[in-house]
Order: structure tokens, then sequence, then C-alpha cells
């Protein structure tokens, strides 16, 4: 199964995404609060994907995933954000991202969004 | 959600005790049916349906009938019969007072009328608070015309959400202008750009909202649980963000802030404060707007 790194400044996000992922059998490699240990860690453990939060202190999610994309284009990362970021998700989709989920999580979509990405 | 109002009323008149206001409010709870399980079971909706709705309502400040009917799931007319299905809390309230022998159908009667003299309700408001509709009865606690239309609008959204995620019991009381503010707990994120914006949630009753909306227990308010109110907080705001969007406004939330010490917000400009009681746990929802606020 695919090995998932984690961005998101919220540990209750990171705890309710790791157990949605885990409970799919999923590996969850690696957390990371902010956009630049997002970057760090993916360098450091190249997962096959990143869920990536987009309002988080020091570097945003779409900070992180411009920076990700311009040194791995082939990096796959998912927006993971609150509704009401319409135009950080247009950013975000012209610099790459490859889905979007919306938070308060829905279980059934996560599973098949992550599933969908992973297959393309 | 009349009953919580009411009930809290005979309790402080001793008419209640609180156990068997707490005893009523906690049967209630159970006795009413989610509309989207209530719409499968009456075939009006697939399974898939009433998913597919239940995944729109976390995209947008909407109510499930509104959005299946803008689906062509639902007609109007289902969406009525749905909602008398799905029980008249009033009803259920009254029923419970006579069942238990608290009071006669006359009493309830003579202690509602002294309910609206004493907290100057009008029919209409009275009317509202029995709706269980909470676009309905926000207005009944932010009478004050000076409130601006984006702290109403702000406030509805909330309370909202506070009943989707976190309680359909909850009690609001009347909205305050207020200058400084100060507790020990408390959850926020700030709006910036056409609104700047400053949205706290303070108080004991953070616990419960932490432990409801991250499904986690906490021993303590800690900064545990108030990320659990901070991400709370988060998904409400989106979905403010989203309605403003719709009307050209733009705003960006920033990264929400937690306070687990004595903190004082205070400002010069508008601040107001409504306090809400989740299983009687207060949680004031903190509001500054405009001016520049301190927090200290």
């Amino acid at each position: 199964m695919a090995n998932i790194l984690i961005v998101d400044d919220s540990r209750t996000s990171r705890r309710i995404l790791k157990g949605l992922l885990e409970g799919e059998g999923y590996t969850i490699v690696g957390e990371a609060v902010n956009g630049q240990e997002g970057y760090d860690k993916y360098v450091e453990l190249k997962p096959d994907l990143v869920t990536m939060d987009i309002t988080m202190p020091i570097m945003t999610g779409v900070e992180s995933l411009k920076k990700i994309k311009a040194e791995f284009p082939e990096a796959k990362v998912i927006m993971v954000s609150a509704a009401g970021q319409q135009h950080n998700m247009l950013e975000a989709v012209q610099s790459g991202a490859a889905e979007f989920i919306a938070k308060p999580f829905d279980a059934d979509e996560i599973k098949k969004v992550i599933k969908n990405v992973l297959e393309a | 959600m009349f009953g919580v109002y009411f009930g809290k009323y005979l309790q402080d008149v001793g008419v209640l005790t609180t156990e068997q206001y707490t005893d009523i409010i906690e049967q209630s709870r159970t006795a009413r049916v989610k509309m989207g399980l209530l719409a499968v079971s009456e075939g009006f909706m697939t399974e898939a349906q009433a998913d597919e709705v239940n995944q729109l309502q976390a995209m947008k400040d909407a109510r499930f009938g509104d959005i299946a009917i803008d689906k062509g799931y639902l007609t109007e007319e289902q969406v009525v019969a749905l909602l008398k299905k799905q029980g008249d809390s009033y009803l259920l309230f009254v029923q419970a007072l006579v069942e238990r022998n608290l009071l006669s159908l006359e009493e309830i009667q003579k202690y509602l009328n002294q309910y609206k003299k004493s907290e100057r309700l009008t029919a209409l408001e009275i009317d509202a608070l029995k709706s269980s509709d909470i676009d309905k009865i926000i207005p009944v606690f932010i009478k004050d015309a000076s409130v601006p239309p984006i702290v109403r609008d702000y406030i509805a959204l909330m309370a909202r959400n506070v009943v989707r995620f976190i309680d359909n019991k909850v009690r609001f009381e009347k909205i305050e202008r207020i200058n400084t503010y100060t507790t020990k707990y408390i959850a926020s994120q700030c709006f910036t750009g056409d609104y700047e914006l400053f949205i706290g949630i303070c108080g004991q009753g953070n616990k419960i909202i932490g432990e409801t909306y991250g499904k986690e227990e906490f021993a303590a308010i800690d900064e545990d649980c108030l990320d659990a109110v901070c991400e709370f907080i988060n998904v409400s705001n989106g979905l403010f963000g989203s309605k403003l969007s719709q009307e050209d406004v733009k705003i960006d939330m920033l990264p929400p802030n937690m306070y687990v010490d004595d903190t004082t917000i205070s400002t010069e400009g508008m601040m107001y404060m409504l306090p809400c009681f989740i299983k009687e746990q207060r949680a004031d929802i903190v509001i500054c707007m405009e001016t520049k606020w301190n927090i200290n």
C-alpha cells in the first residue's frame, strides 16, 4: 500500500485523517505542521502522496506545493481545506495540485479521491 | 429546541429541578431523527443521494432539505412532510412534562405566559423559538439594531454549525456589545481582506465543543482540546468565506490561535459576545471587527 505524508497544522485534523487512512491500509510515513516542514519531509521521505492543508503558519500549503512541484514535478499532492478558499484552490490547481478534499472530512470521499489520485 | 429555553425558565423559577430539566432535555435529544435517514427510510431518496447531500453540506452553508430540493431529489412538499415526521420539539417537551406528572397543560400555559412576560418576548418570537428553525431563533437574541449585518450573518452561520456539528439542544442568550473580555480559554481565528474580523470561542464550554468536534475525550481544556475547537472554527469560517465570495467579498483566513492562560481581549471598536450553553456549559462566541483589537 502507498506511503502518505500528512501536512496540517491542526493536530485534530492529522489525527482524524491518519485514522481514516490507516484504516484503509495506507502507511502514514510522516506528519508535518507547516508548509516548510512539509517540504523538508517530502524531500526526506519521498512519499507516494501528500495531503496538504492550505492555511498554515510559517509557510502556507500552496507555497509548499509550489516548492515541492518545482523540484519534484511527479509529486502527487492533494490539497485539504475548509470551504471558502476558492482563490487559493485555483492557485493550487494551477500549481499542480492533484485533487482537493474539503473539511470536515467525509470518509467515503477521502477514500475515493486518494484511490483515484494514486491510480492516475 | 424551545424546551431548552422554556425548561431553563421553569428551572430558574423553581418549577423544575436541575435534574428534571436535564433529564427531559436528554430524553428529547434522542427523539429527533436525522433528515437524511428519514428521507431514505420513507423511500423519498436513495442512500447515495442522501450521502451526496451530506457531502454538499460540507461545502456550503445550507440545510439538508434545501440542498435536496436544489438537486431535484426532494420536493418542497416532501421536505415539509419530513420535517413534520422529525417531530415537533415543543410538543415533545410538553408531552414529557405531562407524562412525568410535573405540570398539567393548564399550568404549562400559565408558565408559558409568565415566561413571555419575563423575557419580553412577542408571540412571533415565541413561535420562532418553538419552530426549532435556527434561522428564526437567532434573531430573537440579536435584537440590538446596531449590530452590523456581517456580525449578524456570522453569528447565524456559527449558530447553525453549533447545531449541526456540536449539539442541537444548544441554548443561546442575548448578544452583548462589550469592550473587554477576559477568560482563560480561547480558540480563535482572524479574517483579513475586505473585512478584518476576530472570531473567538471562549470559556469552559470549549471542552464539550472540542470533545464533540474532535471525537476525543480531554481530561482538561488543554492545547489539544482547543486545537479541535480551532478546527471547528476553521470549518465554520470556511463556509462563511465561501458565502462571502459568492457576494464578491474577498477574505482570507489566517492560521488559528489558542490561549490557555488568563487572556483579555480589548478594543475601542466593535466587539460582540453571544453566550451559548451546550449541556449547560457556557461558551461565548466573541467577534471583533473593523478596528484593531488587543489580546494580552
